[in-house]
């Protein structure tokens, strides 16, 4: 027996059911909770508050809930959490590290964002822009970060932010500095948005013309064409022609679509990309229901400097199929972008 | 960023958690619970990563701590019914599972991590925040005792030391 190949082949076999996947998706889209054995979290959560006694009283009464949501995430940050407690306030926003732990290759900050006028957040929790960072001493990081809660009626907004050294360097003990150079209001997202475009009349070959890409994202190694985008660094993208479909507030539109290299090629425009972050995922589904995952996503920005994105997504489908499919939109857009200079400083120990 | 709805999280990573979470309670019953409890955690939370690559390795980490809860738990069964294990029709898959299941569980994953995701034992050690030795002992631990339980399978790879994928 070669145990490495028979081991391989055995778990090509296994696999979630369908039921399972139907359940699973069923109960996310329904906000169900995993079981959890609740008791052991309420009391690790009490305690941690009553040694860190570092909760601000906007939080108090929601410390199990956020602990737990914390211990759900990554719980040897949730044990290891040491008090920080600095503040910073920026263009009416007021920033508090009010935690945070390394372990290891890891580092966890627990922060709030207060809209000290009011004005601000209004009634939905403003978002990170691309660009925090703490700290590391490596150059190899992934970042995570997730919305713990929010509170419209205090403007006050709960994060836990992760960055992780992926080439595993560890964090020593020491100063860090965590920096957020800037924060999206009114973040907004729109889930199953129908997009009813006729893709049966979808030209063959359609026009094309170069640009510099801004990003290529393939799935796997990706296909030759996208091999050839990310090595060269262009892609001959659709011509953008009249609107096929645009969004409520206009801030997406199918400016393009196409049938090339038998794939179905589809032009997508979001204006505000960098300023607002708008940004939005197409779902193909074809006769049956079933998605279709794109071969690659190429975007590129118009050279004359318009804040207009155009990604082309690429989907392989035979041509005779396009008729019985159906086209979805998964859209994230917000208000604006506010800028500060937040940034706060403390001492972390490994535990 | 790399934004994800859960949906697509699922889809994308579903099966590469599920292996993982099989891997170490060989019943599905368990397994289910464990997959379940993953992407539920997923989807209350949203995270968003920078990359696809970190997303895995999240999952990843988020499963093997939903495993350690696992087997903290009094009441788990030490055997695993048979209508809850997956049924391998090639006999050398039903042998290797047989052997699989005498292994400890944290073998288990580290053979799973190490073999199957080509992670490497430093990589696993990250992942699992044990030290890179405790990891490559274990993977020399369960080859031999892998090598012992399938007495009469010649496998040059179980004989040899662990490959260089690190």
């Amino acid at each position: 027996m070669n145990f490495e190949q028979t081991y391989r082949s055995m778990n090509e076999s296994i696999a979630p059911s369908d039921a399972l996947l139907a359940d699973t998706l069923g109960r996310a889209r329904a906000g169900q909770r995993p079981k959890r054995r609740l008791r052991r979290v309420i009391v690790i959560a009490v305690a941690a508050a009553l040694v860190l006694g570092c909760i601000t009283p906007a939080l108090a009464a929601n410390v199990p809930v956020v602990y737990q949501a914390l211990y759900d995430i990554s719980p040897t940050i949730a044990q290891a959490l040491m008090p920080v407690n600095e503040s910073c306030e920026s263009n009416g926003v007021k920033m508090e590290v009010v935690s945070a732990a390394i372990d290891g290759d890891t580092a966890g900050v627990y922060l709030t964002l207060t809209d000290t006028s009011g004005d601000l957040f209004g009634e939905l929790a403003p978002a990170f822009s691309e660009g925090w960072t703490l700290n590391s001493p490596s150059s190899d990081l992934g970042y995570m970060h997730t919305l713990l809660s929010y509170d419209a009626a205090t403007h006050t907004a709960t994060f836990y932010l992760e960055l992780t050294n992926l080439d595993g360097q560890a964090f020593s003990d020491g100063k860090y500095t965590f920096t957020l150079p800037a924060l999206l209001i009114g973040r907004d997202s729109q889930l199953d948005v129908s997009i009813p475009v006729d893709l049966s009349a979808v030209p063959f070959d359609p026009p094309t013309e170069q640009q510099m890409c801004y990003s290529v994202a393939a799935s796997g190694d990706g296909t030759p064409e996208a091999q050839q985008a990310i090595s060269s660094g262009t892609y001959d993208f659709l011509q953008p022609q009249d609107a096929l479909w645009q969004s409520e507030d206009d801030v997406f539109a199918l400016a393009a679509a196409g049938y090339r290299d038998g794939r179905l090629h589809l032009l997508l425009s979001a204006l505000d990309r960098k300023r607002c972050e708008n940004q939005a995922s197409l779902f193909l589904s074809d006769a049956n229901g079933a998605p279709v995952e794109p071969d690659f996503v190429a975007t590129y920005f118009p050279p004359d400097g318009t804040d207009c994105a155009f990604e082309e997504w690429v989907f392989p489908m035979a041509y005779d199929q396009l008729s019985q499919s159906s086209l979805t939109g998964w859209l994230r857009t917000s208000g604006g972008q506010i800028n500060g200079n937040w940034q706060v400083t403390f001492r972390l120990e490994n535990q | 960023m790399t934004d994800h709805t859960p949906e697509q999280l699922i889809r994308t990573y579903g099966s590469t958690v599920y292996r993982l979470a099989y891997a170490q309670t060989r019943s599905r019953h368990d397994a289910d619970d464990i997959f379940q409890e993953v992407f539920l955690r997923v989807a209350q939370h949203r995270p968003t990563f920078d990359s696809d690559e970190h997303a895995k390795a999240w999952l990843l980490r988020v499963t093997l701590n939903c495993l350690k809860s696992h087997w903290r738990a009094a009441w788990r069964r030490h055997d695993v019914p048979l209508d809850e294990r997956i049924p391998f029709p090639a006999p050398e898959e039903r042998a290797l599972d047989d052997a699989l299941r005498q292994l400890a569980p944290k073998y288990r994953a580290a053979v799973h991590l190490f073999y199957y995701e080509g992670y490497s034992a430093e990589e696993i050690a990250r992942m699992t925040g044990e030290k890179p030795s405790a990891i490559r002992t274990r993977l020399t631990r369960a080859r031999a005792q892998l090598r012992d339980l399938l007495k009469g399978e010649s496998d040059d790879e179980l004989r040899a030391d662990l490959p260089q994928h690190e």
